[in-house]
């Protein structure tokens, strides 16, 4: 049986490695055991942070046995992997993605390099199925595994100082979405309505690990009247 | 962006905004899973001073300032408490009526009044602490301050001069008096320029060379520090990895990040969750105020503890707060 590997990465913390296994990616299955980790709620965990391929667990540092709390997760994470076979299903989520050339200001060059014409390149980013394999860089930024080959392009040697909210980006063999207005690296192909984060809401994040991702092509007049349903941000 | 505080509750207007003023709590861990920080006071240690003083919960919401602090009047009486940097032109009122707001006293200050900051001395942050807190609604569990995912505190944003942060009602119950006086402690424990650390999760990825310089040289803190990291100058500390090697992972507050071509950053509390780069060390839990403390050309230095010796060293750092100060709420 392939074991999680636990090492420390500090006093109040470890990270837990989720091994490949077979030509599968650990990427599901890092969701997967992060879920199990969090569903049980270990007293002594602070925060559990699943990344690509190892999840990260911040230890309160009040705990009274730190390295007790850790061996317990450690237990769950593999016992949660061990029933990978009865796995909750995945959600899926339908984005719908405006590709226009002011909201995509990249996806010209990025069609170019790939000898495509942008439209064929827009038509190629939506009509895969993506997976969310971790969050990071700001609250609700996704990283998205399942770009098509073709697609997989380098950050931008400069990155923009601002990135306009919702910009859909490629950087590699990845694809996301800018929740937050931010500075960012990656090439923009197109653009979103949807409020990618709302603390407001009861899930605050449109996306968590392991979900399922569709982008479907939307018109510049549908992309503006579900931006105006969803209510613009509050920029003061 | 509506609040329910009506229109003549009580406030403090901000005058002078101060560098980077933010209201912050004991943040909110918690949210790792969809890329929340846990943000909250850089020093928590002085935050639960300031609020304990107070008779507030540890939690309750407080101005951070950042090297120079703000200029605020006040609606109805209030009693405040201003801990962590030292802050010589710290005042309370104007004129003849003026008086000097001394660090971890609490002060009454009448509606009407000004309350005036200044610069930060020693340290980098300062914490003003009012009693009953702001009446601020709470993000994810929290009115600690992103402010780069514009997200909790007020507006989601730093202070701006005209900004009327709304206050809770004010608090029953009369601020404390130490039996000893708390700033010798608090200031003492913030001075020293030596943070202890633990090997962190890319340690094997460095030759013995990186943690030997580390520990051995003295870095310094440069400019472009703030809530999110803290950046050093100093020698290279270079991995033996290839560029882009490493696929991102979850880090700590107080991670050492090594980038390939820049200098060192130690997170901080707004800090991404997830990064790319490898992480040699970790600040240790305890020293996390002392980090907060660093200013811009400060010289810092580092030194190789064990995790067991680590948390030895923070449960003393906590026993040592709460005989000084029991928390809001116990006997004393």
């Amino acid at each position: 049986m392939t074991r999680v590997r636990l090492v420390w990465s500090s006093e109040r913390s470890v990270h837990l490695m989720v091994p490949a296994e077979g030509d599968a990616s650990p990427g599901l299955r890092v969701a997967r055991v992060a879920a199990a980790l969090r569903s049980a709620r270990i007293p002594g965990v602070l925060d559990l942070t699943p990344a690509s391929t190892t999840i990260q667990i911040e230890l309160d540092p009040h705990a009274p046995d730190p390295e007790a709390v850790a061996n317990r997760s450690l237990t769950i994470a593999e016992r949660a992997l061990a029933a990978n076979a009865r796995a909750a299903p995945t959600r899926e989520i339908s984005v719908p993605v405006c590709y226009d050339a002011d909201l995509g200001p990249d996806l010209a060059s990025l069609a170019a390099d790939a000898g495509m014409h942008p439209k064929e390149a827009a038509k190629r980013h939506a009509s895969d199925a993506y997976a969310v394999r971790f969050l990071g860089f700001s609250p609700g930024f996704a990283y998205l595994d399942g770009l098509a080959p073709e697609l997989h392009a380098p950050r931008l040697g400069t990155p923009r100082t601002r990135v306009p909210a919702g910009s859909v980006g490629i950087a590699g063999s990845r694809t996301g979405i800018y929740p937050q207005a931010t500075p960012g690296g990656w090439r923009l192909i197109g653009a979103t309505p949807l409020r990618v984060f709302d603390a407001s809401r009861e899930r605050p994040s449109l996306f968590e690990p392991g979900d399922r991702v569709r982008f479907h092509a939307v018109t510049r007049a549908a992309f503006d009247e579900i931006a105006a349903e969803q209510g613009r941000r509050d920029d003061d | 962006m509506t609040t329910d505080h009506p229109q003549d509750a009580p406030t403090a207007r901000v005058l002078e905004p101060g560098m980077f003023t933010t209201v912050q709590d004991m943040g909110r861990p918690g949210h790792g899973s969809i890329g929340v920080p846990p943000s909250g006071a850089c020093d928590t240690t002085s935050l639960r001073v300031a609020n304990r003083l107070l008779h507030n919960d540890d939690g309750a919401g407080a101005l951070e300032c950042t090297l120079l602090g703000p200029v605020l009047r006040f609606t109805r009486d209030a009693v405040v408490c201003l801990t962590g940097a030292v802050c010589p032109k710290a005042t309370v009122g104007e004129g003849e009526r003026a008086r000097p707001l001394a660090a971890c006293v609490p002060h009454r200050v009448l509606a009407g009044e000004r309350v005036a900051i200044g610069g930060l001395a020693t340290g980098a942050r300062a914490y003003l602490a009012i009693d009953a807190g702001f009446d601020l609604p709470p993000v994810l569990g929290s009115v600690a301050t992103l402010a780069s995912a514009r997200l909790g505190g007020h507006r989601g944003r730093a202070l701006r001069a005209g900004d009327d942060l709304p206050l809770a009602p004010p608090s029953p119950r009369p601020p404390r008096e130490p039996s000893e006086p708390i700033a010798p402690w608090l200031t003492r424990s913030l001075a020293r320029r030596t943070l202890r650390v633990t090997p962190a999760l890319h340690a094997d990825l460095f030759d013995n060379d990186a943690m030997r310089t580390l520990t051995s040289e003295a870095l310094t803190v440069a400019d472009q520090s703030d809530r999110v990291g803290v950046r050093l100058r100093g020698p290279s500390l270079r991995s033996t990895l290839p560029t882009g090697s490493l696929e991102s992972e979850g880090a700590i507050t107080g991670a050492i990040q090594v980038p390939h071509d820049a200098p060192p950053i130690i997170l901080g509390v707004d800090r991404p969750t997830t990064g790319g780069y490898p992480v040699l060390a970790c600040v240790i839990a305890a020293d996390l105020p002392i980090l907060a403390a660093l200013r811009p050309r400060d010289t810092v230095r580092f030194a190789l503890v064990t995790r067991r010796v680590a948390r030895e060293l923070h449960r003393a750092h906590e026993r040592e707060l709460d005989a000084h100060l029991p928390p809001a709420g116990t006997s004393q």
